[in-house]
């Protein structure tokens, strides 16, 4: 009797362990780990200008890893991190790739009077484009006014921020923040906190179509060139216009948005401005086609200007893949300088991805 | 003072208003929506996120819905992940603890459901396309389904508004006696359908051809949100002129190109069907969505030439 019931013990013990269900006496349990996700975009590119490795290859363009998690009863948790190739510093030519702490959030859900409080490292809310991970982008890369005058390591900020949605008779969300200034349009050397807000507006135009206008400031003790040395002030605004067809299942829609970047440093011989407008239209359920332009001024020298244009077709047979093709021409005005690329595009999702913000 | 005075009066009045509202109830879908107004009646306000006409699988998170989502006592959803990609985000935007998961105001209305139909196994992948892992979400098209769910919301109701909670489970029970005489003329007038076979779009009409008993040999879409590979419709071709006798049924937000030109490869009518209470003018109510429902099959079943 005794061995029976020893014996019927231990398979209780192991069919509990195989069902996963006994984490009391292993301590292991998988209930409450967090929705993982990972996204990895690959890019293949050819330059007429540069023919040389650095411009012409097909790589990893960047690989994200996104934990989500509600942490207990007061915080929700976001956490990314990006693989991408290594970036050049200080003129040296980067070799292997590397890793960044893109985000890491807590979120608290326990705030009074509809506030919203973020805590860690998060995107810096600088118009609409910055905020996007690269997936989310409508064309291979950032627009050229967003990696030149905010940094093209991203806008990525350890600190605090608060929103607040205000009661106007239309959406309207204010976030103001204080972070810690150690992304790439902040000096390094220069350890004051950087701060800034967003407020944003959206109106319901009909069913079917949008209309967004925000409002972008952000001021620091930094500059990463010689034309935003000083005082940081940055101003920017967007507009976007969204169009999706109700009374169709993934029938045609469209975007159109528009962003401009007015920095104003206190010693800068000019102040570099940037632009783009960007456009996209689904053509058929998994079809999109778009276009964009752009124009930089005054960046890294005074009268150093550029323009860029691309267009881009993309195949997206469903939410968790997708293949890009796109054309692009970035020129120099008054200048020599000009560059046509043709680039691939193809990423993929796997695992519990969280759905993305409108 | 003369400035101050009406500022206060008008400041009072829409207090007193905001007050007299009732139960401020959101819904994610307009068939929810509707049977939360039926129980709720003069006591609730209704916000619906999803109108009727609008694929409920793909809305567009808008923060003019969080804004809704921000006013809400409750939160009514369909569950089983029908909401999944636009709901998380609208209800963390809408910073509500009232309807936050796991709050008193968080009503997945599937929990109220005694059968749920297509639930994948441990297999399943998204080598099948969208599929939902806790099973079909559309069981807003079975009437019966839609009698557990008012009894449930009746209840939260009356937790939430004790005052009103005799009234609320009333309603309820008015809608489910009006229900059991409803499934009876539906079941009967759906007799010459039942005779013939159904091709459906899309698994949105799962719930509704099991209910009535209706014989589904496949779908256009076989892989959910997937667009179907021309191999796939040419064998749901060769197979519906095989069976004979078949209604191709879409819902009016499917691709119905694709779905007129696969019924007229098989010789087969094909029936454009509400899915959802107000995706037409005229279906304003859940009554008249079935009814609408089984009249246009039963009038496609006439089409093929049925019994």
């Amino acid at each position: 009797m005794k061995r029976f019931l020893i014996t019927a013990a231990a398979l209780a013990l192991t069919a509990s362990i195989a069902a996963g269900a006994s984490s009391t006496a292993t301590g292991v349990s998988n209930a409450m780990n967090p929705a993982i996700s990972l996204n990895a975009l690959f890019l293949g590119q050819w330059n007429d200008d540069t023919p040389t490795a650095h411009e012409n290859f097909v790589k990893l363009q960047e690989a994200e890893i996104q934990l989500t998690s509600v942490v207990d009863p007061f915080w929700t948790a976001d956490v990314v991190l990006a693989f991408h190739p290594a970036h050049a510093h200080d003129g040296e030519e980067a070799h292997g790739m590397e890793t960044d702490l893109e985000l890491a959030t807590l979120t608290s859900t326990a705030m009074p009077a509809g506030l919203g409080l973020t805590l860690g490292r998060f995107y810096l809310p600088v118009g609409r484009h910055a905020v996007l991970h690269t997936h989310q982008y409508g064309f291979s890369r950032a627009p050229l006014a967003q990696q030149l005058i905010l940094g093209d390591h991203g806008l990525t900020e350890i600190g605090a921020k608060v929103d607040a949605t205000l009661p106007l008779p239309w959406w309207s969300e204010v976030a103001v923040y204080g972070v810690n200034g150690d992304a790439e349009i902040f000096d390094a050397e220069d350890r004051s906190p950087a701060y800034g807000a967003h407020w944003s507006n959206l109106w319901d135009l009909t069913d079917d179509a949008t209309f967004e206008l925000g409002g972008s400031y952000l001021a620091g003790p930094a500059a990463r060139h010689e034309d935003l040395a000083g005082e940081l002030n940055l101003l920017g605004v967007d507009a976007t216009w969204k169009w999706v067809a109700s009374g169709r299942s993934q029938g045609p829609a469209a975007e159109v948005s528009v962003e401009a970047y007015l920095p104003d440093a206190d010693n800068a011989a000019a102040d570099p401005t940037g632009w783009f407008a960007l456009g996209q239209y689904r053509v058929h359920r998994d079809w999109w086609l778009g276009a964009g332009y752009g124009r930089v001024n005054d960046v890294e020298v005074a009268g150093a200007d550029w323009t860029e244009w691309h267009a881009a077709a993309t195949y997206a047979p469903s939410h968790f893949s997708s293949l890009r093709a796109e054309v692009s021409r970035i020129e120099e005005i008054d200048g020599a300088a000009s560059d046509l690329r043709v680039a691939v595009q193809w990423n993929f999702t796997i695992g519990s991805h969280p759905a993305h913000l409108y | 003072m003369k400035r101050i005075t009406p500022m206060i009066l008008a400041a009072l009045l829409l207090g007193a208003a905001s007050a007299s509202a009732g139960l401020k109830v959101v819904a994610t879908t307009s068939d929810l929506g509707n049977l939360a107004a039926l129980v709720g009646g003069e006591d609730v306000e209704v916000s619906i996120l999803c109108p009727g006409d609008s694929d409920p699988h793909y809305l567009p998170a808008k923060p003019s819905l969080a804004r809704k989502l921000g006013k809400a006592d409750l939160l009514v959803y369909n569950g089983l992940e029908l909401e999944v990609a636009w709901l998380p985000p609208l209800i963390t935007k809408a910073r509500n603890p009232k309807v936050r998961p796991g709050a008193k105001g968080d009503l997945d209305c599937s929990t109220a459901l005694t059968e749920i139909l297509d639930v994948p196994g441990r297999g399943a992948d998204r080598g099948q396309g969208d599929i939902h892992p806790l099973g079909n979400p559309h069981y807003n098209l079975d009437p019966r389904a839609m009698v557990l769910v008012a009894q449930r919301m009746a209840a939260r109701m009356g937790e939430l508004d004790p005052d009103h909670a005799a009234d609320y489970a009333r309603r309820a029970d008015a809608f489910a006696q009006a229900m059991r005489g409803k499934l009876r003329e539906w079941e009967t007038a759906i007799a010459p359908v039942r005779a013939g076979h159904i091709l459906l779009y899309h698994q949105t009409w799962t719930y509704l051809v099991h209910w009535l008993g209706l014989d589904v040999y496949g779908e256009i879409e076989h892989r959910p949100g997937i667009a179907p590979s021309p191999k796939h419709v040419q064998q749901m071709v060769e197979r519906g002129r095989e069976l004979g006798d078949v209604i191709v049924v879409a819902a009016t937000w499917s691709h119905i190109d694709v779905a007129r030109r696969t019924a007229e490869r098989i010789g087969a009518p094909l029936a454009v069907l509400p899915a959802a209470t107000g995706a037409e003018d005229g279906i304003d109510g859940y009554i008249q969505l079935i009814d609408t429902i089984v009249a246009r099959l039963v009038a496609a079943a006439g089409e093929r030439g049925g019994p």
